[in-house]
C-alpha cells in the first residue's frame, strides 16, 4: 500500500534531470545550511569555554578538543560548499 | 575537593563532593546518534539513483555526519555540564541546557529545609540512580532537583550531614 502511494514520487525523483539550475539550488542550499551549522558551532564553543573557565573538572579539556573539532569541522565544509557553489 | 575547582567558590569554602547525572543517562541519546549516522547507509542506493553530482553527495554525507557529531556533543555537553557541587557552605547547581543557555543557582546549607530522594523504575533500581529533592527557604531557588544522580541514598546523607554540621 505504501509503495503504491511512495512509488510514483519516488520514480519521479530518480528520472529527475538534475539540470543546472537545480543542482545550483541545491548547491545554495548546502551552503546555507553549513553557514548555520558555523554559527551554531562558534556559539557552542564559545559557552564549551565560558563553562571551562568556570567549572576545572577531569574531562573539561576533551569536551573543549571535542568542540573545536566540531567548529574546524563546520569551517572546513563551509569552505568546501563555498568551492562548489562558486 | 581533587580535579574539581569551581570559580565562584568564597573564602573559606571546600568542596565537599560533586556530582552528575549517571552515565546510563546516556545510552538513549548514543544510540540515537548512532542510528542517526546508520541512515545514510540505508538510503545510500536511492541517493546512487538519483544521480546528483559526486560533490553534492560528498558534501551532503559530511554535513550529515557533523551534524549527528553537534547532536553528540549538544547532548554529551548537556551531561557533562550539568553538574550538582555539595560544600561545606553551599548547595550549587549548574544547568546547561543546550548550547544557548546555562543557569547557575546556589542556596546556603542553612536554609535547607527537607531533602528527598526517590529511585523508580527497574532501570534505576538496577544500576542505583534516582533524583534528590532539596527544598530551601530560598525565594529565588526553592527546590533544588538533582536529576539521575548515582547513589541518590548517599548523597542525601551527605546533603544532611552538611546541613547538620553547619546548623549546630
Amino acid at each position: 500500500m505504501i509503495f503504491q502511494i511512495v512509488g510514483p514520487f519516488a520514480n519521479l525523483l530518480i528520472d529527475f534531470d538534475w539540470r543546472l539550475e537545480e543542482v545550483f539550488l541545491i548547491k545554495i542550499a548546502l551552503f546555507s545550511f553549513t553557514l548555520l551549522y558555523f554559527f551554531f558551532a562558534a556559539i557552542s564553543f564559545r559557552h564549551v569555554l565560558i563553562l571551562n573557565k568556570m567549572v576545572r573538572a577531569r574531562g573539561v579539556g576533551f569536551v573543549k578538543i571535542l568542540a573545536f573539532l566540531n567548529l574546524a569541522g563546520a569551517l572546513l565544509l563551509l569552505i568546501s560548499s563555498l568551492g562548489i557553489l562558486i | 575537593m581533587q580535579n574539581f575547582e569551581f570559580s565562584l567558590h568564597e573564602q573559606g569554602e571546600e568542596i565537599l563532593m560533586y556530582f552528575r547525572g549517571h552515565f546510563a543517562t546516556n545510552i538513549p541519546w548514543i544510540l540515537g546518534v548512532i542510528l542517526f549516522s546508520l541512515l545514510p547507509l540505508g538510503i545510500w542506493p536511492f541517493l546512487r539513483a538519483l544521480g546528483l553530482p559526486s560533490d553534492i553527495v560528498i558534501l551532503s554525507l559530511s554535513l550529515w555526519y557533523l551534524f549527528a557529531f553537534g547532536v553528540g556533543l549538544g547532548f554529551f555537553s548537556h551531561w557533562f555540564f550539568n553538574i550538582y557541587i555539595l560544600t561545606n557552605k553551599r548547595i550549587i547547581d549548574i544547568d546547561y541546557d543546550g548550547f544557548l543557555f546555562h543557569k547557575i543557582s546556589s542556596a546556603p546549607l542553612t536554609e535547607v529545609q527537607d531533602i528527598s530522594h526517590d529511585v523508580h523504575g527497574p532501570i534505576e533500581l538496577l544500576l542505583d540512580f534516582g533524583d534528590v529533592y532539596i527544598q530551601t527557604a530560598s525565594e529565588s531557588v526553592g527546590e533544588f532537583d538533582f536529576k539521575h544522580v548515582p547513589n541518590p541514598e548517599m548523597v542525601h546523607r551527605k546533603i544532611s550531614e552538611a546541613v547538620d554540621k553547619v546548623k549546630k
